[in-house]
């Protein structure tokens, strides 16, 4: 049987464990908040809507583009979809080309690079 | 004994107070206390006004018009005023806008460009918080849709006219 002294150091080295273990937990608990809110933040800061935007706006443009004017219209919306986001401090552009059968559209911002080509058959933009 | 006794009280004592220690530092990390919280509320709200916005952004034409609540529709419906000092959404558009924002305020705001320049009306014209947010919606109208509005330049029909509709929303 344990001596006095021994009981003594037992239950402090239990101590010890048990409050490891109790510190251990709350560690990871408080990491788990953490790491959950810099994700929805993350989330929230993306520029899903701008980017969504300007393919709405290109699948508007190609449905109202005049087909004998194409090119001039084309330059037009180039040019007011980039002054417009500039001044948001983003870069933004459309450019429909091959008389409206494809349009690249173009996000630039301090985080977050986007390009995509989006082809039109039909007025229709997938 | 006496010593021993004494010895085994310190070492109770002594686990007692890693225990605390520990149970302090549980409490402790359970609570999060970072400026990301304020954060949280903006962007709730920033998506309200993303969501609102989306919600009015409708291209669909009633008997070759757009619905008076759209965002096409205001931005047509805008008539018989100076741009920039006059005037205002219709009706409709207002209420929708109220329905949909419940008790939120804002300011809604016209961008369009002309000439490569940037020109800007204040529709709805509020003095918005220090924690408001914004959001922007683009609409694509050409000329011809534009016939009747302030907007409309005469001549070409078919040149097109981006306009950035921003809203601004706050709690008051």
């Amino acid at each position: 049987m344990a001596s006095m002294k021994d009981r003594g150091q037992i239950l402090i080295l239990f101590t010890l464990v048990v409050s490891t273990i109790i510190i251990s937990i709350s560690v990871l608990h408080a990491q788990n908040i953490l790491a959950g809110m810099e994700t929805s933040r993350t989330m929230m800061l993306f520029p899903k809507e701008e980017i969504r935007n300007l393919k709405d706006l290109a699948d508007v443009a190609v449905k109202k583009m005049p087909s004998a004017k194409w090119q001039e219209y084309s330059q037009e919306i180039y040019d007011q979809i980039r002054t417009l986001y500039s001044q948001k401090g983003v870069y933004g552009d459309l450019i429909i080309v091959e008389n409206g059968n494809k349009v690249i559209l173009n996000f630039v911002s301090a985080d977050v690079e986007y390009s995509e080509t989006i082809y039109c058959v039909g007025g229709e933009c997938k | 004994m006496n010593t021993k006794a004494q010895a085994f009280t310190l070492e109770g004592v002594a686990s007692a107070l890693i225990l605390l220690l520990a149970l302090y530092t549980l409490y402790q990390s359970s609570l999060v206390i970072s400026p990301m919280w304020s954060e949280a509320v903006n962007m709730q709200t920033k998506i309200k006004a993303q969501d609102t916005l989306k919600i009015l952004d409708s291209y669909e034409k009633v008997d070759g018009k757009f619905h008076n609540d759209s965002l096409q529709g205001m931005i047509v419906n805008l008539k018989d005023c100076t741009i920039g000092v006059n005037c205002t959404p219709n009706t409709e558009f207002l209420t929708s806008l109220s329905i949909i924002l419940g008790d939120y305020d804002y300011r809604l705001e016209l961008y369009w460009v002309n000439n490569s320049t940037i020109n800007s009306a204040a529709l709805v014209d509020k003095k918005p918080s220090p924690n408001a947010v914004a959001a922007s919606r683009y609409v694509l109208l050409n000329n011809s849709e534009l016939r009747n509005s302030v907007f409309y330049r005469g001549g070409e029909d078919w040149k097109p006219m981006i306009f950035e509709v921003r809203l601004i929303l706050w709690r008051p």
